[in-house]
């Protein structure tokens, strides 16, 4: 069997024929390695899945270790001291109130065959293993790594592509000037990562699922290393997230050159669009274009419904299944003069 | 389950402990690993192998290497790899060079390596796995002379020049390349074959046996096209047992009780990390941390064992490092 020159496709049930023949296999254990191997049986490894823990967000009510108690190898400077900030626990008295309640005694019998027939009747308990619908994401699977791709990808800094640039080149040879250096076509790349802000409002409810998943798709594309995922309900500028010992919460910060990619429908709720002058959004955005932070902002609404007065710098993009990589590349203008 | 006989893997001793040999360590195979390298051998398929960085996946394909005999070639991916890197990449710098050297009138008569595009062809390392013959020469067709300057290949050759080139061709932490890489590798790895510069289409020669081991820390998702073309393989930290059988293939001079204390450790510390959600040590830093107390007679009883755990296991710096904050 030699597969040069002809297309083979994905492995196929033929060939862990072709495996077990091929190596003479007659115990069930180890042909069900073999099938593993091949993706066959339920003890094949998901290789798709990445190996980095779940991200540590979602999870405000938990309640933080105190802090370890740090004990000063300077004493305290004499003057006032501060009151202390709880107050000390003061003992309840040992007098015991008398209680206005008095026992009802044995409570009558509750046979539920007394219950008239009409109300018995007519009650249907709904199967509870029905399962669910299957849901479909904003950013269907198949699509989601080209469209982050594409959304999140970057200059690489100082034109450092590796393919050339032979328009240039023609451009200095036809007019006999030799370059100081060859022309490179500039090229793209997802080295910075991202930081991912997720709006876990009230109004985002219908979307919570989808946040999720983009949180998850964004951690697939760009790895989870290369990935910080927030989480804000009000104002974008106060996202949290969980350190990753998970004892501690540390607010967002924006990053000096490192995209942002914010997943909101600023409280949208399909009402006209709203004038955001006065919320958190211009100062959020005012901060993130200081810090040269490229800022994407994916809403699940329409474009009629979005808000006008954002400014240039963010990027807005229709959170749908139909925006597609190619879109994308030409809102952002990365058309064309492109290694890829 | 009867304990797997190696039908490709002949040199392979009965316990699937694979002794130093040259410049290859000792490597204990698992099971699921000889019966994965076999599948992908008899399916000619490439193999992909995943698990946590320092768990030998990159050793793997070194030792099937030697015992197989075949030749050995590796390329570590990075973020800046490109496909041309691993197939056919042409210099255009030298070509450049070449040309205005070339311009010049006293140059005239030795214009000769600008008549051939290939002298400027640089093969990556699926060339020289499918065919190195073709590649030593550039892909310079048979009744032109030599190139002006001979391409090289690193790697380990273990075959004789009068027999067919077997060849193991390692790419190293996939994962680490932009997205679109994978998908781009498709060709070369399903047809065996990638189309040169000039247009023609190298094909592997039909009569060398190849083997491609990629391996990938899974940091980040690979694309469903590319997994579904690979035979698998997920490499698992081993358990205290495991960590001892290995840790006394590399070091049969340490000690058991050494090893059994320094495992016992590393299998407390892989808990208090996994409740903790922190990154755990692996095997290759076990093995750091046995070296260390057998060559500095330090016990794990000692004072001096925390400053070994944190340098070899703990690795604070490292474990408590906000990825938030890498550039």
């Amino acid at each position: 069997m030699s597969p040069a020159g002809g297309r083979r496709g994905e492995i196929h049930l033929g060939e862990l024929i072709s495996a077990l023949a091929g190596l003479d296999c007659d115990d069930a254990a180890q042909a069900a390695t073999i099938a593993a191997c091949l993706g066959f049986g339920l003890r094949a490894p998901d290789l798709a899945a990445t190996g980095a823990a779940t991200p540590a967000i979602y999870d405000h009510n938990r309640a933080l270790p105190p802090p370890a108690a740090r004990r000063s190898a300077i004493p305290h400077p004499p003057g006032l001291a501060l009151p202390a900030s709880s107050p000390a626990v003061e003992a309840l008295p040992a007098q015991i109130v008398p209680s206005q309640l008095a026992s009802v005694g044995v409570l009558p019998s509750t046979d539920s065959s007394a219950a008239p027939a009409w109300l018995v009747a007519g009650y249907q308990r709904l199967a509870s293993e029905r399962s669910s619908p299957p849901r479909q994401t904003l950013f269907p699977e198949r699509a989601a790594r080209g469209v982050l791709t594409a959304a999140l990808a970057r200059w690489r800094p100082g034109d450092a592509g590796a393919d050339l640039d032979l328009d240039a080149l023609v451009r200095c040879i036809v007019r006999r000037r030799l370059p100081q250096c060859l022309p490179r076509l500039p090229s793209m790349t997802l080295d910075n990562g991202c930081q991912l802000l997720l709006d876990y409002s009230e109004s985002m409810v219908p979307w919570w699922e989808d946040l999720r998943e983009l949180a998850r798709q964004v951690s697939g594309v760009l790895g989870a290393e290369r990935t910080s995922i927030f989480d804000f309900a009000a104002s974008p500028a106060g996202a949290r997230r969980w350190r990753a010992d998970r004892e501690a919460i540390e607010t967002w910060q924006p990053e000096p050159g490192r995209p942002i990619l914010v997943a909101t429908d600023f409280g949208i709720r399909g009402e006209p669009p709203c004038d955001l002058r006065g919320s958190g959004w211009p100062a959020f955005v005012d901060r993130c274009a200081a810090r040269d932070c490229p800022l994407l902002i994916l809403i699940p609404w329409s474009r009629f419904f979005w808000p006008k007065n954002l400014g240039l710098h963010p990027q807005l993009v229709h959170w749908h299944p139909a925006t597609s990589a190619a879109l994308l590349r030409r809102q952002r203008g990365l058309g064309h003069r492109t290694a890829r | 389950m009867s304990q797997y006989i190696p039908r490709k893997l002949t040199r392979l001793p009965a316990d699937y402990c694979f002794p130093a040999e040259g410049d290859v360590a000792a490597y204990l195979f698992s099971e699921e690993a000889v019966i994965a390298v076999e599948v992908a051998l008899v399916t000619q398929r490439p193999l992909l192998v995943a698990g946590p960085p320092g768990c030998g996946k990159s050793r793997l394909a070194e030792t099937v290497a030697a015992v197989l005999q075949w030749n050995f070639l590796h390329q570590t991916i990075t973020s800046r790899s490109r496909v041309e890197q691993l197939t056919v990449d042409v210099d255009h710098l030298r070509r450049l060079n070449d040309a205005q050297r070339a311009a010049r009138p006293e140059a005239r008569t030795k214009a000769r390596a600008l008549e051939r595009d290939e002298e400027y062809y640089n093969p990556g390392i699926f060339w020289w796995a499918f065919n190195p013959t073709s590649a030593s020469r550039r892909g310079l067709p048979a009744n032109v002379g030599r190139p002006r300057v001979a391409a090289r290949c690193g790697g380990v050759v273990r075959r004789p020049d009068n027999q067919p080139q077997h060849t193991v061709l390692l790419i190293d932490e996939i994962d680490k390349a932009e997205p679109d890489l994978p998908n781009d590798l498709l060709e070369p790895l399903d047809r065996r074959s990638f189309g040169l510069p000039d247009g023609r289409t190298l094909t592997a020669d039909p009569a060398q046996e190849l083997l491609t081991i990629i391996t990938t820390n899974r940091e980040r998702e690979l694309p469903q096209a590319f997994l579904r073309r690979c035979v698998s393989l997920l490499l698992r930290e081993p358990e205290r047992d495991g960590l001892i059988a290995i840790a006394r293939v590399h070091e049969p001079k340490v000690a058991p009780e050494l090893i059994e204390r320094i495992a016992d450790r590393m299998v407390e510390l892989r808990q208090q990390r996994v409740d903790s959600g922190q990154r755990s040590p692996g095997t290759s830093e076990f093995l750091d941390a046995v070296r260390t107390c057998h060559d500095l007679a330090i016990s794990v009883d000692s004072e001096k064992w925390q400053q070994v755990e944190r340098a070899t296991l703990l690795k604070p710096m490292v474990a408590q490092d906000e990825p938030s904050r890498r550039p």
